[in-house]
């Protein structure tokens, strides 16, 4: 009672919040929305110099910058609906169609455990075209051999395999806890009714599963706009710019180029176009 | 004054005296990163810090594709640390570009008759020095004597006089592939400038910058286009390997599947201690019909012009790079050559591998070798030259390429 009476004083309580939100905010405008400022500031600037729109017009004149924006929005229209649907399929295994479901569920978090760098790594050895162990189990299975990295045609499709390794388990993690949560007596009401597995995925367990699903799909969009370590590792954005995602042409242009300007002009696209497609999917994945 | 005041101001002073003691004992501590292992550092720490007691240098080791980029995070904002980098000798002309490197001319005199020309002149920029040479390089060609004994090839002579051309050297390649190798051909870099360079100049094409002006690139012309066929083809027809990186293809030699390998010095420990490995070294080779020309430049030893130890820091760059025992014990820890000469008898004749490589060597560093043009724009040179190098590896058509190469240069070129 105490307590209450003392917080009642309308001014008090609203200090007591603000204070209370101080540390939180200050993180969040030093870590978020002073770096995402300056880079913006710094969009407009060559070294040191303000020059406009100089940074922005040179981008989308360079066929390298243009081609890397393609590249990244190709991948990311393939890689996240398929990323997300295998997670999906393989939660619903986990849930209830399969024997020793810890079991698999550790086995399909254990890429989770190990850094992208070193699974890159191990991954490029086994795409090589002549030796590795991808085309020697193609080979003994009686399909021809593959040039994957080395292909313009089949590089992303190697990287999207490697970054699925990795983000199938994890994401099928979380789309797990979120089955869980349907309440079993609905399932059991729909079997009464003489619903298949089907209607019931269909009309419940997806209706359901909207908001486990957006969040997955928003936080796995994001990480695969930010794709970065296996580019980097494997192929330096070829053959021919195929891999070029865009966050390899930022950090080429931040670390190697030194050429802060274009660097914080490219991020302010990636984070632009980023928010548009975000907006998007929680709209279309938002509880109606 | 009342007690806890007392108490108070005597703790002060006790703390003052002891921070005082702690002044007067500490060392200067000098930060280096480089991206040589930590025990290539040991020997010449040691001796320096025996030396100056009174300094203690801590290394750290990064790897080399991460080193430019380190550098550049870390002192592009005025950062004081690391005082000492090592600087990669073609990226001197940026570096100094940038601000980055102190000015060491007043070191160079005892440099001349001291160290390889050719390593002060890629430490220099009009005329200053800029960091202090540490190694050369060059490169050589292995060959597995079993493969190309089983192919009935003969064995390469080691005379520079007697050197292999490239088209005989892929033409021996086949033959070997033919009895049994699984390459025929690999070449250490594989898709670095540093080793396709002697390509391009030897096939008479340049460097790729143009001689009258270090910002325009020279790219499109008929020995880049012959010396970039030719490693086209390389790959084309299976002669070398695609879709292994850099740091794979010294095992492709190593463990017998390789007849040639063009590779450095730093590999000869790695092969003579590979059980049933038999390998000879001839000199790198060249084109029909032009230049000989082989690769060199390494490392040089810089120091941040921001750092609060600059005095130091440019005693012990001094004392690894001149001192006749500092640079005999960076020589002892280091996998490649010395760029001091006094030294270089003494490392090849303690270490040396392979009777006569030494001599080999010696020879390339006063004929044939070349180094990479000293240009503020070397580092988008590298960057856009290497994704070219790796597009024909893969089967881009080399003239194509090459012109995407000069435009993308080009407007890179026109950021500087």
């Amino acid at each position: 009672m105490f307590g209450i009476r003392r917080f009642r004083p309308a001014g008090g309580q609203a200090v007591t919040a603000i204070l209370f939100l101080v540390p939180a905010l200050l993180v969040l405008v030093a870590f978020r929305l002073w770096p995402a400022a300056l880079s913006v500031a710094g969009s407009f600037q060559h070294n040191g110099e303000w020059v406009g729109l100089d940074n922005y017009i040179f981008l989308f004149q360079s066929d390298t910058a243009v081609q890397s924006l393609i590249v990244t929005l190709i991948y990311n229209v393939i890689i996240n609906p398929v990323q997300i649907a295998i997670a999906f399929a393989l939660a619903l295994l986990l849930v209830d169609k399969i024997v020793a479901p810890s079991v698999w569920r550790s086995l399909l978090l254990i890429p989770v455990g190990i850094p992208l760098a070193v699974s890159s790594v191990v991954w490029g050895i086994a795409f090589r075209p002549d030796d590795g162990a991808i085309n020697a189990i193609l080979m003994a299975l009686g399909f021809p051999a593959q040039p994957w990295l080395t292909s313009p045609d089949q590089a992303l499709l190697a990287i999207m395999i490697l970054v699925s390794w990795v983000g199938v388990g994890y994401w099928a993690f979380f789309l797990t806890a979120g089955l869980k949560d349907i309440p079993s007596s609905l399932l059991e009401a729909a079997r009464i009714d003489g619903a298949t597995y089907w209607q019931a995925l269909r009309y419940i367990v997806i209706p359901l599963m909207k908001r486990p699903l957006a969040f997955v799909l928003v936080a796995n969009t994001v990480s695969n706009f930010l794709l970065f370590p296996p580019i980097r590792i494997l192929t330096a954005g070829g053959p021919s710019g195929s891999t070029n995602l865009i966050m390899h042409e930022v950090f080429l242009n931040a670390f190697t180029y030194d050429d802060q300007g274009l660097a914080s002009a490219e991020m302010v696209i990636l984070i632009a176009v980023l928010l548009l497609v975000v907006s998007l999917q929680f709209r279309f994945l938002r509880d109606r | 004054m009342k007690p806890l005041a007392k108490v108070s101001s005597v703790t002060l002073v006790a703390l003052g005296a002891l921070s005082f003691a702690g002044v007067a004992s500490a060392q200067t501590v000098l930060q280096f990163v480089g991206p040589e292992q930590p025990s290539a550092m040991e020997p010449v720490i040691a001796a320096f810090e025996a030396a100056h007691p009174d300094i203690q240098v801590e290394y750290e080791s990064v790897p080399f594709n991460d080193l430019n980029n380190i550098i550049q995070a870390r002192l592009s904002d005025g950062g004081t640390t690391p005082d000492i980098y090592t600087a990669d000798q073609p990226r001197i002309a940026a570096l100094v570009d940038r601000g980055l490197l102190a000015d060491l001319s007043d070191q160079a005199d005892g440099l001349t008759g001291v160290m390889w020309p050719a390593a002060v002149e890629a430490s220099s920029i009009d005329g200053q020095l800029y960091a202090m040479p540490i190694s050369t390089s060059s490169q050589l060609l292995y060959y597995n004597i079993d493969l190309l004994e089983a192919a009935g090839i003969p064995l390469p002579s080691m005379d520079p006089e007697g050197r292999m051309t490239w088209e005989a050297l892929a033409e021996a390649g086949a033959a070997a592939q033919a009895e049994g190798a699984q390459y025929g051909v690999v070449l250490d870099q594989i898709n670095r400038y540093y080793q396709l360079q002697p390509l391009m100049e030897s096939a008479g094409g340049g460097s790729g910058v143009s001689p009258n002006d270090p910002l325009v690139p020279d790219l499109v012309n008929d020995g880049w286009l012959r010396a970039m066929t030719y490693y086209h083809d390389l790959f084309d027809s299976g002669l070398g390997p695609r879709g292994v990186p850099v740091e794979q293809t010294p095992d492709l030699f190593a463990n017998g599947q390789t007849a040639f390998f063009v590779g450095g010095p730093w590999w000869l420990p790695r092969m003579t201690g590979t059980d049933g490995l038999r390998f000879g070294i001839a000199p790198h080779p060249y084109f029909d019909g032009g230049e000989v020309v082989t690769p060199t430049g390494a490392w040089s030893w810089g120091v941040n012009p921001n750092s609060e130890h600059l005095e130091e820091a440019v005693t012990f760059v001094s004392f690894a790079s001149t001192d006749p025992v500092g640079s005999l014990e960076t020589a002892r820890g280091f996998p490649i050559p010395p760029a001091n000469m006094a030294v270089f008898d003494t490392y090849y004749s303690e270490g040396q591998e392979v009777e006569g490589v030494g001599e080999l060597i010696l020879h390339e560093l006063t004929e044939t070798a070349r180094i990479r043009p000293p240009t503020r724009g070397y580092i988008q040179f590298e960057q856009i030259l290497g994704q070219a190098f790796e597009d024909i590896r893969n089967g881009a058509d080399p003239a194509t390429a090459l012109e995407q190469a000069q435009s993308q240069l080009e407007r890179a070129w026109s950021r500087l």
